[in-house]
Order: C-alpha cells, then sequence, then structure tokens
C-alpha cells in the first residue's frame, strides 16, 4: 500500500508538471506523459504480482511494453528539449513496445484457452473478431486523415487490443481475474481514445489535439495505478 | 431391524461365531492359511468357479468373520467385533480390509446347504426364545419336515449352543435332533425365499455410487472455485474442465485439479477447494 501511494505521489507530480509544462509551453510537459508510461508499467508489475498465475506473464508483457515505450517518449522528449532528431531510433523502439504490447495482450486468452479457463476456439474467435474490428476502426480513421504505415500500425494494435480485452469481459465479469483485468481494459479504452484524437488533430497536430491526447494518455496510466488498489487481495 | 435379518438380533455375537465355527468342514479347500490370500483375484476366481461354500476367519481374541458362497455368488458375510457385529457389504468391506490379520479356512458345500446356512443371517424370524424343554422333538420333526422347511434351528444355552440345518424339511450334515430337550431356548430361522442380492455386486455398486458421489463433491467445489475468479465464465470454464480431466477416480481427479489450481490459478484457490473439499479444516 505504502509503495502504491508513493506511487500516486509521483504520478500526481507527475500530472503537476504536465500541467506547468502545459502553461508555460515546455519540453516539461512532454517529459511528465513519457515518466507517466514508467508509472503505468509499474503499476502493470504491481498487479500482475497480485494476480494469479495465469495473467503475470500477459501483464508483465504489456508492462515491458509500456516501458519501451516510456523510452520511446523520452526520445522525442529529448528531442524537444535539445532539437537533435532522435526520430529514427524513437520509431524502432516504439515498434519494439507496440509488438511487445501485441503479442502478450494476445497471448492471454491463449493462455486461458490452453489451461482450460475458456471454451475450445473462443480465444481465436476473440483474436479474429478483434483484428477484424480493429482493421475495420483503422480503416475509418483513415478517411478522417490519411496515416503513414507506422501510425496504421499503432491504431491497428491499440483497437485490436481493446477490442481483445473488451470482448472478455462480459466473461470475466463478477470473478477476480475480471477484476484484475477492468482497470487495462479501461487503460486500453483510453489509449485507443488518445490514438482517434491524435489523429483527429491533423498534421501538424493541433494544440487541443495535443492536450487532449496527453490527458487521455496520462489517465489511461492513472487508471493502471488505480488498478493496484483496487486488485483484490489474496483469498 | 428389517425381517430378514435372521439371529443377527437375537443371539450374541460369540454364539453366531461359535455356531458358524462349527460348520461341517467335510471338504476343505484351504485351513488356517494366511487371511491375506484372500485377494480380490482369489474372490474373483471363486465367482468364475461358481464356487459354493464358506469362508471362515479367525482373528486374535477369539473374533470371527464369515463369508458364505452360493455358485459364485456372495450371499452372506458377518463379522464379529469386540461389542458386537456386522453383517452385509459392511462386514464384507471390513473382512477385506482386516483379512491379513486373520487366519483363513475355505469349505466346500453342496449348493442346497447354502440357503439354511444363509437363514442365520438373513433369514426370516418364525419362533425366539422358545423354551426347549416344552418343545417335543418328533413334533416339532413332523411339523418341519411336513412344510418342507428350509431354513435352521438354532439351541441356545448360555454361551454354547447348537445349530441344526434343514433343507425342504431333511436335516443336513447327518445331524439329526436329539430325543429330547433339557434345557435352554431355541430359535427358527427360515431360509429366505428368494436368493439374497450378491454382496459383490452390491459392494461394487455401493464403490460406484460412492464414487460418483465423491466427484461430484469435488467438481462442485472446483465450481466454487471457478465462480469466484472466473464470475460469469465459470460454467463453460468446469464444461471445458471436465472434458480434460475425464477420471472416474476421485482422488486422482482431486490431485490434478489442486495442481491445476495451483499452477493456473494461485495455491490460494487451491487452499480455498481443500476447504469447500473439507469443511471441518
Amino acid at each position: 500500500m505504502a509503495k502504491s501511494m508513493r506511487a500516486y505521489g509521483l504520478l500526481g507530480i507527475l500530472w503537476l508538471v504536465w500541467l506547468l509544462g502545459l502553461l508555460g509551453d515546455s519540453y516539461a510537459r512532454n517529459l511528465a506523459v513519457s515518466l507517466s508510461n514508467f508509472v503505468g508499467a509499474y503499476a502493470l508489475w504491481r498487479v500482475a504480482a497480485l494476480s494469479p498465475v495465469i495473467l503475470r506473464v500477459a501483464l508483465s508483457g504489456l508492462a515491458t511494453g509500456l516501458v519501451f515505450l516510456g523510452i520511446g517518449d523520452l526520445l522525442f522528449t529529448y528531442n524537444e528539449a535539445t532539437g537533435l532528431d532522435t526520430r529514427a531510433i524513437r520509431e524502432g523502439i516504439y515498434l519494439v513496445g507496440v509488438t511487445l504490447l501485441l503479442l502478450m495482450g494476445s497471448l492471454l486468452p491463449f493462455r486461458m484457452e490452453r489451461q482450460g479457463l475458456y471454451p475450445l476456439g473462443f480465444a481465436l474467435r476473440l483474436a479474429l473478431l478483434a483484428g477484424l474490428g480493429g482493421v475495420l476502426l483503422s480503416a475509418l480513421t483513415t478517411l478522417i486523415r490519411p496515416l503513414s504505415l507506422v501510425e496504421l500500425i499503432y491504431a491497428v494494435v491499440a483497437f485490436y487490443l481493446t477490442l481483445l480485452f473488451a470482448q472478455q469481459t462480459p466473461v470475466l465479469a463478477g470473478g477476480r481475474i475480471g477484476r484484475y483485468l477492468q482497470e487495462v481494459v479501461w487503460a486500453l479504452v483510453l489509449g485507443s481514445l488518445a490514438r482517434v484524437v491524435y489523429v483527429l488533430g491533423g498534421v501538424p497536430p493541433a494544440q487541443w489535439s495535443i492536450v487532449a491526447y496527453d490527458v487521455l494518455w496520462m489517465a489511461s496510466m492513472s487508471v493502471l495505478l488505480l488498478g493496484t488498489i483496487r486488485a483484490p487481495r489474496n483469498l | 431391524m428389517g425381517e430378514n435379518q435372521g439371529l443377527l438380533e437375537h443371539i450374541s455375537p460369540s454364539l453366531m461365531g461359535h455356531l458358524l465355527a462349527a460348520l461341517p468342514r467335510r471338504d476343505p479347500v484351504a485351513e488356517s492359511v494366511q487371511g491375506s490370500l484372500l485377494t480380490p483375484d482369489l474372490i474373483e476366481r471363486l465367482r468364475g468357479e461358481g464356487f459354493c461354500g464358506y469362508a471362515l476367519a479367525r482373528f486374535s481374541g477369539e473374533e470371527r468373520g464369515w463369508l458364505a458362497f452360493y455358485r459364485g455368488r456372495l450371499l452372506g458375510a458377518w463379522r464379529q467385533t469386540t461389542y458386537g457385529h456386522l453383517a452385509g457389504t459392511v462386514a464384507y468391506r471390513a473382512l477385506r480390509r482386516e483379512m491379513g490379520l486373520a487366519t483363513l479356512s475355505l469349505y466346500r458345500l453342496q449348493p442346497d446347504d447354502l440357503p439354511p446356512l444363509v437363514a442365520l443371517t438373513q433369514g426370516s424370524l418364525r419362533a425366539t426364545w422358545a423354551a426347549a424343554s416344552n418343545v417335543v422333538t418328533a413334533d416339532l420333526m413332523d411339523q418341519l419336515s411336513q412344510e418342507q422347511f428350509t431354513g435352521a434351528l438354532v439351541l441356545e444355552d448360555g454361551l454354547v449352543g447348537r445349530a441344526w440345518f434343514f433343507f425342504r424339511g431333511n436335516c443336513l450334515f447327518d445331524e439329526a435332533l436329539p430325543p429330547e430337550f433339557h434345557e435352554g431356548y431355541l430359535h427358527l430361522v427360515q431360509a429366505p425365499g428368494q436368493a439374497p442380492a450378491d454382496l459383490l455386486e452390491q459392494a461394487q455398486q455401493e464403490d460406484q455410487a460412492q464414487r460418483s458421489s465423491r466427484l461430484s463433491v469435488v467438481w462442485s467445489a472446483v465450481q466454487e472455485v471457478l465462480k469466484e475468479y472466473m464470475g460469469r465464465g465459470a460454467s463453460s470454464a468446469l464444461e471445458r474442465l471436465r472434458e480434460i480431466y475425464t477420471t472416474d477416480d476421485p482422488t486422482a481427479l482431486e490431485k490434478a485439479l489442486r495442481q491445476w489450481l495451483t499452477e493456473s490459478l494461485e495455491p490460494n484457490a487451491a487452499t480455498l477447494f481443500d476447504r469447500l473439499l473439507r469443511p471441518t479444516l
């Protein structure tokens, strides 16, 4: 509990730094968003440690993916602060992070099925529906604004993961596993919304979309941290 | 007590033991061998051969056990205990469990000899505690012969006693009634009209019912744990687990599911499972 409170304190400071950065139009805003990824990763690891065995690998994998996104964001902040172009290396790190999120998120339903917690074929059905939904939503997003290949990949993965986890919510409702995952689902929904807002902002992004993106992303990390307090304790 | 309890509730276990120990031993199959030889295989062999006869087990302290086979079917089982006796499948199970501590003798009989013997533990009571001195032996014999009586007549005087067995009115084992009785009491039990149920089959059915009941308890406990962890998805998870774990051995199932709960969920899930299985823990 003390550790969670410290993390909450840190997140509070990050929100403050973000606000000051926004008001002062400084790179502190980017720094706060970048660091919030690490708070989110910490939260996921904490929940993974408390949760049933079946969730641990997937949650730890998602946390690792978030760390990569955080590193990418830090490189972007460095870019903003110093003017040194980090785009090439940043994109690679983002891709590693997104791939990790994709693989580890997909692992969960298949693992649940293999262990006998889901009916046979259920995980594949979830993944196919989520994949189809992800592609469709990304295609719709492309109608708003043409996306580059990398942006398209990010959008597909964000929508896919959100749909994949959201489909599992009704099946797991009322159980401990569902309670461990509900904050992850909310965080994914907020993350997906952040992607939509990012796309709506145009190129270069409008100020409102930058602010909305930051708020949604940091809210997503805050929700993950909330999960460490709300996660069920041992029986 | 039901009607077909023979003399179980009317004579002392020690007298019953004495009567069974005094049964004819003309055609021994085995005498005073180790009780552990009465294995399930041997019982299956006796069953397969259509064995007619009885097995007598002697335990320390003069306690006895008895099994009666009729054409391979186990029609009677009796086990003397320190303060009483057991009969039926309970006695059969006790004997199987404790046979290693006993010496065993096995005697063959003619099929017609068995119904009167079985009457001792499963017959219907015709008369009990009749003063022996008031009974005229010749009249009794006439009556039993006339009605073609099949069963047993037991004379009890204190702990010592004697039994005569009749098949269709004829005395068996060349043991005629004495000309007159001087003292004691007489009990008359008639062989059951229909052959009693095979205790081996009955024991197997009981085992099966017990296994099914235990399996259902185990699955209920898992269902409760799944409800705790899976919420609404518990029923489909249970269905899937039933497809995976198909054993009908409750102990093996319990062990496999406990391991599954520990490895898939957490040790606390296994603890909850144990608590549900054994609420007194």
